[in-house]
């Protein structure tokens, strides 16, 4: 174990306790008073890791989509039986995600942390796969498909992503398709496994209510069990996602109301702080324009054209994206007001006032976010990743300028932007 | 364990706090507890949502949301929700820790930072933005509709949509079983005046409980204490007695089955299995124990056989029903397999009749009941809403309570309620296009 400098925020009266073990990025954060004890361990692996050069080959192969998701879900799959029953036998709840960027598992219990974390570690590190289960698992998967299917708000995103990104895995559905799961086999997920799974490539989180020194020399012995060699980083391909968008679409599906969403792609890339920088300032901007204290909400309100407006902002290093989306019974007006007001401010600037108070507002948050072990964590996580921690956010948000909010602008370009919208069968668009 | 100090600070009212710091915030929530009234349901459950629309001192939506903002980021919910045949309309705010506060607002003090949230709060509960002593018709009708879809919009969530059916189904119209939104039907027939007056009935004379938990909740007893609850009619001693209507409905003599079908995917079962225990029985860990067997966990009989060895569905859980004491099987499958995933779960059922459960899935489920009772305490909701289900339907006041009785559960208890336990409904969301 090679301790590493601890993180602390005197005025939040936090610090978490850092190691790098055997490759493995670990970190704890005491809580104390909390009963449970929490352990989150990420791969720097997801849905958009389709296309990569294996260790000792030249040339990258392509997997199907939805190898990253179907790999999680046979991680718990073992010689001995299930993982989640082994969890469940000390009392422990375990779970598991994969995003775009990302694999996630993890687990919570009060008593037998040691066991749980070690059982993490033989869930992540050691990989068992056999056509058989394979087979069985592509049934399963096609139903939790066929569950996402039927949920508008989740067609809405995968339609607006694909069109925004034709050339780009984040286009892809992150559970792959009915067809895609079909190609996938052992092998696949062997493969995709032998080049992620690499212990320089995973996070370690730890929470509870324990003493910094005995939870780091637990997590150093129980990784040191389990893995001997830290492994090289994947050498992925991804393509840079700043492309020419696809057209939009109205999509015909039975809903009571329609539902209109409009995304953007960022025509820059941003890298490391610059990054968390983009999505703070775009995230206020897109609260000074649609947020509850904006005209714009308001009148669209008084108007009865939605009383919700969801906005937000991501980035990583190969793409951007806004999206804003609503239920409305009028998609093309509320479309076209969304667009206007985008112009709007665009020409009549920000109010300094506005900023700062939504500055203060977002502080004020950030303090209560330490209530949640989850939150924290997979925010240290993708901090990390862009070479900051979660103590450092904060003095970004602190440093944040009005100056910073106006150059946002440029991720609002109409001529990159894409709308969606679903709306039920027999309804003309002409109506609205 | 949570040490609740409380206080009665008007007729019928009753304020709780627990001052804790863990959380970095101070919750405070409002519980008003109204029997459900059939002819006003609807009206109540339309409350929340206009309330947030301004106050008195606030009346607009940005005015509020400006407020949050000042207070650093508080945060402002509201809604109608039930509690057994109780309608509880809520409102919550939530603010940074008072501590915290002080210091980024330039040493402003601890009670006047506590006091603007409650009088904010306050407001929000009894004084609403109102027009000639009513809501603003503009207002009203936008929030109606809005309310209209909400109703509507239910199905995009089809396997929350067949429970919401189901429990509809088991109700066999009985008002006290309807859901806490009220009914579409309704919508055509209130106005802004008749809800606004019916709103004020319900502060003037039903039972309200006021939580505060975190940083700062003994400061906010202390302004309370000191204060007079100002209600927009004025309380008298006269409070409606909610326990007077809580037995569970009664259940059709023979079991109810539906099949509905919607232009989906996946079409959701959902099974529902009365134990007859409530959660102010004595078997009621008992009662969770069988859930848990069933359903409740990834080592469950259902998880494991439907989803895991059949590979027939992503999720097979189960959801409880605490006052009419149901466990309600739950899966999405393909309709093709609806007949053999119907008798899958009559089969784990029959099988914890039988006593088949082994000492693994006993012992697992104990310690994952343990687990989530015990870990309550670690959520300001969680421990609010354990208070609040007890002050309705009894039972007991913290989850250590029940995880301690989970410890004294045997294999032969469950067997027990298991045989007396019997399939009053089956609802089926058909899914009609399936590729």
């Amino acid at each position: 174990m090679h301790k590493l400098p601890t993180l602390t925020d005197d005025f939040l009266k936090e610090e978490i306790y850092c190691a790098d073990i055997c490759g493995v990025n670990v970190f704890f954060l005491p809580k104390p008073k909390f009963r449970r004890r929490y352990a989150e361990l990420c791969v720097n692996y997801g849905s958009n890791d389709n296309v990569f050069v294996p260790r000792g080959r030249a040339e990258p192969v392509e997997v199907p989509a939805g190898v990253a998701h179907f790999l999680e879900h046979k991680m718990f799959e073992k010689p001995w039986g299930d993982a989640f029953s082994a969890f469940s036998s000390i009392g422990a709840s375990a779970n598991a995600y994969t995003s775009n960027n990302y694999t996630s598992y993890h687990f919570v219990t009060l008593d037998n942390y040691d066991k749980g974390l070690a059982l993490l570690m033989e869930v992540v590190f050691s990989p068992y796969f056999t056509e058989e289960s394979v087979e069985r698992e592509k049934r399963i998967i096609a139903q939790e498909i066929g569950m996402y299917e039927d949920q508008p708000n989740w067609r809405l995103l995968r339609e607006t992503l694909a069109r925004l990104y034709p050339e780009h895995p984040v286009g892809l559905d992150i559970s792959g398709t009915y067809e895609s799961i079909q190609q996938i086999h052992k092998d696949t997920l062997y493969l995709c496994h032998e080049n992620f799974y690499s212990p320089a490539n995973c996070v370690l989180f730890m929470a509870g209510d324990f003493d910094p020194d005995q939870a780091l020399n637990l997590a150093a012995e129980i990784i040191g069990s389990y893995v001997k060699d830290p492994g090289n980083s994947p050498c992925r391909i991804r393509p840079h996602g700043t492309g020419r968008v696809g057209e939009g679409a109205e999509i015909m599906m039975s809903v009571p109301t329609p539902l209109l969403q409009i995304g953007w792609k960022d025509r820059r890339l941003f890298d490391g702080r610059k990054i968390v920088i983009r999505e703070l300032a775009c995230a206020f901007l897109l609260d000074i324009m649609f947020g509850k204290t904006s005209e714009f909400f308001e009148e669209v309100y008084d108007q009865g054209l939605t009383d919700d407006l969801i906005f937000s902002y991501e980035a990583w290093p190969d793409y951007g994206f806004t999206i804003v989306s609503a239920e409305t019974e009028k998609p093309e007006i509320l479309k076209e007001m969304i667009f206007e007001q985008v112009e709007r401010i665009r020409t009549r600037g920000l109010d300094e006032q506005d900023f700062e108070r939504k500055k203060n507002a977002a502080l004020g948050r950030f303090i209560t976010m330490f209530r949640s072990f989850e939150v924290i964590s997979q925010s240290q996580i993708r901090l990390l990743g862009l070479g900051e921690n979660i103590f450092s956010y904060r003095s970004i948000l602190e440093d944040l300028d009005i100056s910073d909010v106006y150059a946002s602008f440029d991720s609002l370009d109409p001529d990159m932007s894409v709308s969606v919208i679903i709306a039920n069968e027999g309804v003309s668009m002409d109506e609205t | 364990m949570d040490d609740f100090e409380s206080m009665v600070v008007a007729p019928g009212v009753v304020f709780r706090y627990l001052s804790e710091p863990k959380w970095k915030n101070l919750s405070v929530r409002v519980f008003c507890k109204i029997p459900v009234i059939e002819s006003k349901i609807t009206s109540l459950a339309l409350v929340p949502r206009l309330a947030m629309r301004g106050t008195y001192q606030l009346p607009s939506i940005r005015d509020i949301a400006q407020f949050l903002e000042t207070m650093y980021g508080s945060c402002l919910g509201a809604n109608s929700s039930k509690v057994g045949p109780i309608q509880v309309v809520n409102f919550k705010l939530e603010i940074p820790s008072p501590i915290y506060l002080s210091t980024m607002k330039s040493g402003e003090p601890l009670g006047s930072i506590v006091g603007k949230a409650w009088s904010f709060l306050w407001d929000v509960v009894n004084r609403p933005y109102l027009e000639d002593d009513a809501y603003p018709e503009k207002v009203f009708s936008v929030d109606k509709e809005e309310h209209r879809q909400d109703i509507l919009g239910l199905i995009n969530n089809p396997s929350s949509y067949a429970l919401v059916r189901l429990i509809e189904e088991i109700s066999q119209g009985d008002p006290r079983g309807l859901p806490p939104w009220g009914s579409l039907d309704d919508l055509n027939y209130i106005d802004s005046r008749s809800t606004w007056a019916a709103w004020k009935e319900a502060l003037s004379m039903c039972p309200i409980s006021i939580y505060a938990v975190g940083e700062g909740a003994d400061l906010l007893g202390e302004i309370i204490s000191k204060q007079e609850l100002v209600f927009p009619t004025r309380r008298g001693d006269r409070i409606w007695d909610i326990s007077e209507n809580l037995e569970p409905l009664s259940l059709p003599e023979e079991g109810i089955r539906v099949e509905e079908g919607f232009p989906g995917q996946q079409t959701v079962l959902c099974m529902a299995f009365h134990t007859g225990v409530t959660q102010s029985d004595a078997e009621f860990p008992t009662f969770l124990f069988l859930d848990g067997l069933l359903g409740g966990f990834p080592h469950s009989k259902l998880f494991s056989v439907v989803r895991e060895e059949y590979g027939l569905a992503y999720f097979a859980d189960t959801v409880i029903d605490t006052w009419r004491g149901f466990t309600i099987a739950i899966t999405g499958i393909s309709d093709g397999e609806k007949d053999r995933v119907e008798d899958l779960v009559v089969e784990q059922f029959d099988a914890i009749r039988k006593g088949r459960i082994s000492d693994e899935e006993m012992e697992n489920t104990r310690a994952g009941l343990r687990r989530r009772l015990m870990a309550e305490a670690d959520y300001q909701g969680s421990i609010v809403n354990r208070r609040l289900n007890h002050e309705i339907l009894g039972g007991a006041q913290t989850g250590e309570e029940v995880a301690e009785r989970i410890l004294e559960v045997t294999r032969q208890d469950v067997v027990d309620l298991a045989n007396e336990t019997e399939l009053k409904c089956v609802y089926v969301l058909r899914a009609e296009g399936a590729n």
